[in-house]
């Protein structure tokens, strides 16, 4: 499978948010998106995902334009984990799950036992699965989180868009759901998710695509985009990047933001 | 191993629980029945109904048959039905709107139905044409409210249909209260006010075949939709992103809804609570989940109505308006189930 953007315009009717925004994405692939507050990230995820329209530009699966395909094609090609919300009617994490497998439910049936039995395998994936039968809309935050990216597997999806999946983890849920992001990748899954925090991009992502002002400034593999210089320019902070060596003796870049130079700006810039 | 303990007890519990609901149906039934002016005991009740379903002869009085089949019983049974039937709408509607305070008026269908039964009455139409226009202006009503929803597309389509909802709601209520001012106070207003509380005298075995097609219509799409209905309560982004057809889905829930309150509403009257008040309860006993929701709401709505319909005739001399019990009785219990169910929606 080979997903690629062409050309995306995407917004809503009288606003444009984005334009040109091409990159393409092949099965086993891990594509990071990086940009500020506000850039637009969740707006194109959703274009991408056919919830809204485009407004110049095609999305194509193997070189077919997805813009007709029904809802529950779509569904079965992506799997979806929005930013996590809190639920409406109190359903049990179970049935949140088992809703990821409606794709592949017939339209007057319920979910079989072979449904069950695959939610059941992702909450044990996850580790949420002595939350099975606690209502959705009192399980924290992250459970949520992991509730919805086990709904999104659910779909047997062949791309995973992941809107912020991090954003309301602790730091080991964090870790988690990195690792489990690999090992799906490796699984020969297309992985695209966004995130605040390029040091996740080193961990998990092969390529990063950076959103600024309603383009794509920079599409690539992760060393040669996030760079001090393009940090500086989109998040308008010093970075330093380190290499350091782990106990197994590989190699790792992170980012070290740099303060001091970052309130010498300040102090230069009231003046 | 563990997984069908699980769900075996699961199976239990709500066994149960519609268990529960059944019988206490069934004995407000047979109450309903034996209560009213002329009382009938219940081993006369018993006996009559044994005697009916095996077909041997009685020696009862006459009498008792025709206040047992002929009075009570297709008033018995429309209060079943009626209530069943404006519990699962607004349990449907409040599921796919997302919001607990909506009830099946939400479109525009009770002010619709108003208005058509008002006209009826101002054009002394006779019962079958109030009813008749009652239905139709319904129907009609929910239409228009859903035509502006699909023109004005670029809004949250759940949101634009609400307000949609709200205007057309209360530019009909407006034309129902000029034809009030209109209408002759001593033959047609008193007539008018009583529909508009709803009541269920007089009705007629032909009255209750005539809505039981349409609800039937209703319901059946409802439950064959079950587990979509489900997947649509997160929104119409998500739903769509798992494979719902959510324009098309959310076109056959409203109209299969709308055909069951229109239907229920065309008989009855306006009676309002039963929309908002069962799906709470029926969510609170057995959770959200709509392949038990909606039976629990059918018996729920049909006991709530019974009951309520049952005390409107023999509390006092005179009949007691049904919109108006309901909302004494309704008030105090949405109340309780708003205390007790303090975390269920949010």
């Amino acid at each position: 499978m080979k997903l690629s953007v062409e050309n995306l315009a995407f917004g809503y009717r009288r606003h444009l948010v984005g334009k040109d925004v091409s990159f393409t994405l092949d099965a086993g692939e891990v594509l990071c998106l990086l940009g500020p507050n506000g850039v637009g990230k969740t707006t194109l995820f959703k274009t991408v995902l056919g919830l809204i329209a485009p407004l110049g530009g095609a999305v194509m699966a193997d070189g077919n334009a997805i813009n007709r395909w029904s809802p529950q094609n779509l569904a079965r090609l992506f799997g979806y984990v929005p930013q996590a919300q809190l639920g409406f009617f109190p359903f049990t994490v179970r049935e949140v799950v088992l809703m990821g497998r409606t794709a592949r439910i017939g339209l007057f049936h319920t979910p079989s036992s072979r449904d069950i039995e695959v939610a059941e395998g992702l909450l044990q994936l996850l580790g949420i699965d002595s939350l099975a039968e606690r209502p959705y809309t009192e399980v924290s935050g992250g459970e949520r989180q992991l509730a919805l990216i086990a709904r999104a597997l659910a779909q047997e999806p062949q791309v995973l868009v992941m809107d912020e999946p991090t954003a309301s983890l602790d730091f080991g849920n964090q870790v988690r759901v990195l690792s489990e992001i690999k090992t799906l990748a490796s699984h020969g899954i297309a992985v695209i998710l966004s995130t605040h925090d390029p040091d996740q991009a080193f961990l998990c992502a092969q390529r990063v695509a950076i959103l600024h002002r309603g383009e794509l400034v920079h599409c690539g593999p992760t060393e040669e985009v996030i760079t001090p210089a393009v940090l500086r320019a989109v998040y308008g902070v010093e970075v330093e990047i380190v290499q350091i060596e782990s106990g197994a003796g590989e190699k790792h870049l992170i980012c070290l933001p740099s303060f001091a130079r970052l309130r010498s700006d300040m102090v230069s810039d009231s003046s | 191993m563990d997984q069908q303990k699980k769900k075996s007890s699961r199976f239990r519990s709500d066994a149960i629980r519609f268990g529960l609901a059944i019988i206490c149906l069934l004995l407000l039934f047979l109450i309903s029945f034996s209560v009213g002016r002329f009382p009938v005991t219940m081993s006369e009740l018993l006996h009559l109904m044994w005697s009916k379903i095996t077909g041997t002869p009685n020696n009862l009085p006459g009498a008792i048959e025709t206040v047992v089949f002929r009075v009570r019983g297709p008033r018995v049974l429309a209060s079943m039905v009626v209530g069943g039937a404006l519990a699962v709408s607004g349990a449907v509607y409040q599921g796919l709107f997302r919001n607990p305070l909506v009830s099946p008026d939400i479109l525009g269908v009770s002010s619709g139905a108003a208005l058509g039964a008002v006209l009826g009455i101002y054009f002394s139409l006779g019962m079958v044409g109030i009813q008749v226009l009652a239905f139709a202006v319904g129907l009609g009503a929910v239409a228009a409210v859903y035509l502006i929803g699909t023109f004005l597309r670029h809004h949250d389509p759940i949101l634009t249909l609400v307000l949609a909802g709200v205007v057309i709601g209360t530019l009909l209520s407006s034309v129902v209260g000029l034809i009030k001012y209109l209408a002759d106070p001593y033959n047609q207003l008193p007539a008018i006010t009583f529909w508009l509380l709803g009541s269920l005298t007089g009705i007629t075995p032909a009255d209750l075949w005539s809505i039981l097609p349409a609800i039937a219509a209703g319901l059946v799409p409802l439950y064959l939709l079950r587990w979509r209905i489900n997947v649509m309560t997160l929104g119409d982004e998500e739903a769509q992103a798992l494979g719902v057809d959510t324009q098309r889905i959310r076109l056959v829930v409203i109209a299969a809804a709308t055909l069951m309150s229109a239907a229920a509403v065309s008989v009855s009257g306006i009676i309002g609570w039963i929309g908002l008040l069962i799906p709470h309860f029926a969510r609170l006993l057995v959770g959200p989940d709509f392949a038990r929701l909606l039976p629990a709401a059918v018996l729920l709505g049909a006991g709530y109505l019974l009951g309520v319909d049952t005390l409107a005739r023999t509390i006092s001399t005179i009949e007691v308006p049904l919109g108006v019990l309901t909302a004494f009785i309704g008030t105090p219990f949405f109340i309780w189930v708003l205390a007790v169910s303090h975390r269920a929606w949010r």
